[in-house]
Parts: C-alpha cells; sequence; structure tokens
C-alpha cells in the first residue's frame, strides 16, 4: 500500500527525528547494515540508555548520526580509543564501534590492533567496501588486488588485509564476516557480538556501486548483491588465514571465533587495590 | 494501481490440525525509496515488482504484484537500505483461510 | 620506580599538607585534588613521571590510568571518558602534544572537558628530550586547523603544577574547552615545597548538567554564558556528539550560516570572559620604566634580573604571565602605553613576544631575548637588555 497518510516505519524511534532519508547512495550496503542493527536493537529487552554507537569517519560513520542513541562521530581513525575512554569510565555502557575499514583498518589500524589485544569491551562493526567511498573511491587496506581506483588507475599493486585473521590473531573473542545479503545471519552475529564479552569485531562486506563497483565493472548495488548471496560459501571453522578476498572469487562467511578470556575491564579490576567507577 | 491487498496465507499445521490465516500489509515511504530493487530481489516468494509510478524524488518504487504469495516474512523489510518498506501484521484470523 | 620520594598513599584524593614534591607529581596531585578520575597517556620525556604517579593513585582512587598505544589515542580516549562523566586529563610534551592536534580540535568542536599537560622539552623535533624548553607556546593556541579559542596556563614551580593543574580543571568544566597547562621540563623536574590545602580549601567547578525533560534536551543548544549544559552518556539523553558544524541539536549543518554561527559562539564563549579566565603577576611595575614580560620558568631568571636591576636603581618591573592564553591583550596595551621598553625573554626564538609587540602596537619597543632551549637565560642578560632600553 502506498498512501499519502502517515507511514511509521517499525523502527522509526531509533532514528533521530527528521534525519531520513539518509545521504546514502542507491543501492549502498549500509543501509541494509544499519537495517540490521536497528533490528538487533530493537529486539531487546534490555534499556537502550546504555547503548552508545561510536562512529569515525566516512560514509560508514555518518551511522552514528542517524542513531537515536548516544552518539559520537569522532575523528579518522579513532572511534576506538575514544570508545574505550568510554567504556573504561562507565562499564556499565554497551558501546558499539560502527566504521568503514579504511578508518578502522587503515588510519585506526593501530587502535583495532591494540583493543583487540586488551580484549576491550566493545562491539566492532567494521563495514567494509574495499575502499573509501566518502571521499571519491580510492584504495584501502582491503582493495582487491589489481582493483582499479583513483588512486591505483593502473590496478591496486598491493594485497588486501585478510580483517578476520588480522583481528583474530590480535586477540579478538568474536570474529565473524557476512555480506549485506546475509541479512539474518548478520543480525544474529551483531546481536551475538553485543552480547559477548570482549572484544567482538563483525566485518560486513557491502558494496560501494557509485565509486567501486562502477570502476571494476560490478554492476549496481542489485548486482553486487545478488553476487554476496550466489557467490559466497558459509563455513564455520575454516583455516582463518584462508579469509583473502579478491575479485570474483568466492567470498566465505561465517561465524570463525568464538571463545572466552578476561576482558580488559577484568583485568583492571582485578588487579587495582580498590574497585570503582570512573566518574564522580 | 499498486493498491493494498492483504491476503491470508494458509498455514497447514503437522498432523492436518486447525489452519491458522495470517494477514500482512506492505507499505512504501514513496518519499524514501531509491530505487535500488534489494527487495524485489531477494523477496523468496517474487511478491514485488517495479512500479510505473514516479515518485516525487524521481525513483519507481515497488509495488505488491503478487500479494497472494507473501508470507509475511519481511525480507523486503530487513533487506531494505532505505527504511522505505515495513510489513504490518492484520489481525490473524484462526479457523479457516479467507481467500 | 619513579623517583618517589614518599610513600604513594592509598584512597586519599586530597594530599593536604607540606610536601617536599617533584613538579610532576605535584601536577598529578593538583589533578585528583580537583577530582580527576581518568588519565590516558604515553611515556614521554619529561612528562612521564605524570603518568607513573597517576598510575599508582587513581586505581586507589575509583579512577583509570591507562596507558595507550599513542598520543593520538591517549587523547581521544580521555574525549570518551569525558562524555562518560569524568574529570579527564593526559600529559605530554612537545611531539606527543603534535600528535593530539586533531582531536584537540574534536575536543574544541564537541565543548569536551579535558586538560592537556604539556611539560615542555627542546624542540623542534625529538630534539632535547631530558631539557628545557618554551617552544610549545603557539602550537597550543594555533596547533589544531581553524579558528578557535583555548586557554593555557603556565606554571613557574611544582607548588603552581599543584595549583594550576587544579584550576586548569575548573576551567575546562566551566567553559567546556580544553586546558593546557604549559609546564617545562625544569618546572616539572624540580624538587620544592608545595602546601596542599584541605579538601574544603580547594573549589571545585563542574560542568553544567542538563535541567528539563530528556525529550527536550538539545546536545549543543547554550545557555546565556553561551555553553551548554552537557548531559553524560547512559542516563537517556541520547546525546549527538558531532565533529561536523552542526546545529544546536547535534545535527550536521552544512551551511556557511550555521559553521559562522558555531565557530563564532565557541570562540566567543571565552571571549566574553576574559576577566574572568585572564591570571598575571606583577612586580614592582607601579614606576617601571622598563617591564619584563615572562612566563614559566623563564619568569624565575626574569625575577632575579629584576632584583638585580633595582639594586642598581633601575626602574623595572615584571609582568609573569600565569594565563598565557587568552593573551592579556589589555593588561599589555597599558604596560607598553606606560613604559619606555619591555623584554620578552623566552626559551624559542620569538612566541608570546609576537603577542606583546602585537598588543604594544608600537608604543614601546620589545626586545626579545630568545634562547633555543636546552638550558635557561642567564638573569645577567636580561640585565643588559633591560640597561639597553633605559640608554
Amino acid at each position: 500500500m502506498n498512501e499519502t497518510a502517515e507511514l511509521v516505519h517499525p523502527r522509526e524511534s531509533l532514528f533521530r527525528p527528521g534525519r531520513m532519508p539518509h545521504i546514502w547512495c542507491p543501492g549502498c550496503g549500509l543501509g541494509t547494515m544499519t537495517n540490521c542493527l536497528v533490528e538487533v536493537l530493537q529486539g531487546r529487552a534490555d534499556d537502550l540508555d546504555r547503548v552508545c554507537v561510536v562512529s569515525g569517519i566516512g560514509c560508514t560513520g555518518r551511522v552514528a548520526g542517524y542513531l537515536n542513541l548516544d552518539a559520537f562521530h569522532t575523528t579518522h581513525g579513532r572511534a576506538i580509543p575514544f570508545a574505550l575512554g568510554l567504556k573504561t569510565a562507565n562499564p556499565e555502557l554497551e558501546v558499539i564501534v560502527v566504521s568503514g575499514e579504511g578508518d578502522l583498518a587503515g588510519i585506526g589500524g593501530n587502535h583495532l590492533i591494540h583493543a583487540a589485544r586488551r580484549n576491550l569491551d566493545i562491539t566492532v562493526i567494521c563495514v567494509n567496501n574495499f575502499t573509501y567511498g566518502m571521499t571519491g573511491g580510492q584504495v584501502s587496506p582491503t582493495t582487491h588486488h589489481y582493483a582499479r581506483t583513483p588512486t591505483t588507475p593502473y590496478g591496486n599493486t598491493e594485497y588486501p588485509f585478510n580483517l578476520p585473521w588480522l583481528v583474530a590473531a590480535a586477540g579478538a573473542v568474536y570474529v565473524a564476516r557476512w555480506t549485506t545479503a546475509h541479512i539474518r545471519q548478520l543480525a544474529k552475529a551483531m546481536k551475538q557480538a553485543i552480547a559477548k564479552r570482549g572484544f567482538s569485531f563483525v566485518e560486513v562486506v557491502a558494496a560501494c556501486p557509485t565509486n567501486y563497483g562502477r570502476r571494476n565493472k560490478l554492476g549496481d548495488g542489485r548486482a553486487a548483491m545478488r553476487e554476496f548471496r550466489d557467490n559466497s560459501v558459509i563455513k564455520q571453522s575454516p583455516p582463518l588465514e584462508d579469509l583473502s578476498m579478491s575479485l570474483g572469487e568466492q567470498i566465505i562467511a561465517g561465524a570463525f571465533v568464538d571463545k572466552e578470556r578476561p576482558t580488559f575491564d577484568d583485568e583492571l579490576a582485578a588487579l587495582t587495590p580498590k574497585e570503582g567507577a570512573a566518574t564522580q | 494501481m499498486p493498491e493494498e491487498a492483504a491476503q491470508a496465507v494458509e498455514a497447514k499445521a503437522l498432523g492436518g490440525g486447525a489452519r491458522r490465516a495470517r494477514k500482512c500489509t506492505i507499505h512504501i515511504i514513496e518519499s524514501r525509496c531509491k530505487g535500488c530493487g534489494f527487495c524485489i530481489e531477494f523477496c523468496p516468494r517474487d511478491v514485488l515488482e517495479v512500479s510505473e509510478t514516479l515518485a516525487p524524488n524521481g525513483y519507481h518504487p515497488p509495488y505488491a504484484a503478487r500479494m497472494d504469495q507473501c508470507t509475511c516474512c519481511r525480507t523486503c523489510q530487513l533487506v531494505c537500505p532505505d527504511f522505505a518498506i515495513y510489513v504490518a501484521d492484520v489481525e490473524p484470523a484462526s479457523g479457516s483461510a479467507e481467500s | 620506580m619513579g623517583g618517589s620520594i614518599e610513600t604513594v598513599p592509598a584512597g586519599v584524593p586530597v594530599l593536604t599538607g607540606e610536601h617536599f614534591m617533584l613538579g610532576d607529581h605535584a601536577c598529578a596531585e593538583g589533578a585528583l585534588a580537583a577530582g580527576c578520575r581518568f588519565f590516558a597517556g604515553y611515556p614521554i620525556t619529561p612528562a612521564t613521571e605524570i603518568a607513573e604517579r597517576l598510575a599508582e593513585r587513581l586505581p586507589t582512587l575509583g579512577g583509570a590510568c591507562v596507558q595507550m598505544e599513542d598520543e593520538i589515542a591517549s587523547m581521544a580516549a580521555i574525549l570518551g571518558a569525558a562524555w562518560a562523566g569524568a574529570k579527564a586529563m593526559t600529559a605530554t610534551s612537545g611531539p606527543g602534544l603534535c600528535l593530539m592536534l586533531e582531536n584537540i580540535g574534536l575536543a574544541v568542536m564537541t565543548e569536551t572537558p579535558c586538560v592537556v599537560v604539556d611539560v615542555q622539552r627542546g624542540s623542534p623535533s625529538t630534539g632535547l628530550p631530558t631539557m628545557v624548553g618554551q617552544g610549545d607556546m603557539m602550537q597550543a593556541r594555533w596547533g589544531s586547523h581553524g579558528s578557535y579559542e583555548i586557554i593555557a596556563l603556565c606554571p613557574n614551580s611544582p607548588q603552581e603544577m599543584f595549583d594550576l593543574t587544579a584550576r586548569a580543571f575548573n576551567l575546562s568544566e566551566r567553559y567546556r574547552v580544553p586546558v593546557f597547562v604549559m609546564a617545562d621540563a625544569d618546572v616539572g623536574h624540580l624538587t620544592e615545597r608545595v602546601v596542599i590545602p584541605a579538601p574544603e580549601g580547594i573549589e571545585i567547578v563542574n560542568r553544567k548538567a542538563p535541567t528539563g525533560p530528556r525529550e527536550e534536551y538539545q546536545t549543543f543548544r547554550p545557555d546565556a554564558d553561551l555553553v551548554p549544559p552537557m548531559a553524560r552518556a547512559g542516563e537517556g539523553y541520547h546525546v549527538f556528539m558531532e565533529s561536523l558544524t552542526h546545529d544546536e541539536r547535534g545535527y550536521p549543518t552544512m551551511t556557511g550560516e550555521a559553521h559562522n554561527r558555531l565557530v563564532r559562539r565557541l570562540s566567543q564563549k571565552i571571549r566574553d570572559y576574559v576577566d574572568d579566565i585572564i591570571d598575571y603577576e606583577e612586580r614592582h611595575l607601579d614606576d617601571a620604566e622598563v617591564a619584563i614580560v615572562s612566563y614559566g620558568i623563564s619568569a624565575r631568571i626574569a625575577s632575579r634580573a629584576v632584583e638585580v636591576c633595582r639594586e642598581s636603581g633601575m626602574r623595572v618591573g615584571m609582568l609573569r604571565l600565569i594565563t598565557a592564553w587568552p593573551f592579556p591583550e589589555d593588561r599589555v596595551r597599558r604596560l607598553a602605553s606606560q613604559v619606555r621598553g619591555i623584554v620578552v625573554p623566552e626559551l624559542n626564538l620569538g612566541q608570546m613576544s609576537l603577542e606583546v609587540e602585537r598588543c604594544a602596537a608600537g608604543a614601546a619597543p620589545v626586545v626579545l631575548l630568545p634562547h633555543a632551549g636546552g638550558g635557561l637565560h642567564e638573569p645577567d642578560d636580561t640585565v643588559s637588555a633591560v640597561e639597553g632600553l633605559l640608554r
């Protein structure tokens, strides 16, 4: 039914008033990722007042601004240390970092691996669209080898990060990868990651049809989604070193790491003479 | 053109017990739709099609062409990047399915 | 470990009493007395002792001290902690301050209270890590991109390391702006008498809390004093901390008009209150024919030079900047119209002297006594400069 009477999306209360329609391009995977996230958040029995969303700079970084939660649009690459400050000063907060792979693994790479090493109790949702989309589609640390971007006009000479392997090796206790075509699994993984104590990392493979897709002849958003659906395979415990991605090759998706170890907060509390929150 | 079509879908209980009718309606917020086609691509029952309606923002939103096939799975609602389509339940009726 | 002379006490926020204390340690104690309960930093000479002292003290007070992976992360972490409601601080030197600049801009733009201690050393670059300098004064003021105001205080002793660090927190809470404590390697590593008052004797200022219903709260809607009340994360206010140019709700608003309105308010909220913020010390200025304008460790040398000059009958006085930023423009203007010349000894090749020159506007000659750092001026050099002006 298309009608002029007021239509209210069931997840509307999770968006700041007046912020829709959002800035993302037609066929961009970010909206689908956000849809899965609000689906998970709306479904919680818990109070959402404790949930904080921290994002960096880039198209994915805009997520914080749309959500009607405590939201922080920080500087490029620095969402994770900001999140550390929030969480350590008030361990009651549930802190979710949502940012792109360029922000988190490029400029922010150092903070990513240290937070995983610390087993900081936050959730990181890393949208990997293989490019710096906001600035026009430049090469990023996960751009496919040989791909064309405006800063690699003759083809990318470099090899991409295998993010699940990197983050797992650094110490993350929950690592998963899903594409934006795997909406049910992605929502479930987000729910698990948020509930998980410790550093949880969900890589969300998404398309950037406007920049990356166009230059590498990957078609529009719908074609990219079709490719994600038809050319991916779900594996439960693959060797992490096998999770690299190349253009045209099958994408391995799944929940790869789910283990336990003491969190950053646990150790702070255990080894200090006196417990207590840092806020006044 | 595309209009509301409430439709009951038969759900067969195991062992052939009482049937439960389930109804829902699909709503499209035309001002948000950017015509990406995800909902059409991912609907498992082929319910949706591109409409010929030209929304004020220049895109062609979808419409429910085969509402009788809709199982109210909400894939369209969840896959939509623009929060432009959602499914609303209508009160389920017990007993025989309506058609 | 850490060079502590005294045993570090547990669970006592204010170490009331007389101490023989390292400047860096006094800085840490000033922070704790003001209510600081979160520190994030990175080791760097000559500021490391601040982190080490807080690493011992903060956990016993229910606070947290985290050594981050770099200074960029340190600055980001204290902003996050501030939004969780904590009073937060970092401490560094010149090279680390360079790395913090982008997030200092974030603090300004998002009006996040925080304190940044810079124990200056020989610069530029790696320079002289263990030796004194005053080369970051302009960096503190203008290091981040854009037009903005900050507050910077200059301690000249371990006592002032305590007093001014505590004051820095109060100023940052009152004005929702990053406040710098511009110390130096000598003040940081001097051990001197520090008197810490009883808690009742220490003023504490807290950021304005929001009033009114949560649903009506707007993250950046200012009061009449141009400072917005600050909610904290986790209390249902759904704050929207936005680094892009934003309106009062925090919504990104990319127009020149909105940008002009926001950027000017961020500056005006400081400029309108310079009388409350600016602090300086005057010695023998009433009848002075020559004034020395100095700050930090250089002001102690200048004090000696004033004594020597007065003993020889020269009418010399000193204006010591306790706040370097905002700069005391009016005071310097009036001074320039009174005296025959102004001498500015500083441990750089001319930074605050440029401000003095600007405000003197030709009313009196300004003589810079530069020094690249790594040592202090000789009082005799300052005396000679004074003599030159009186000739």
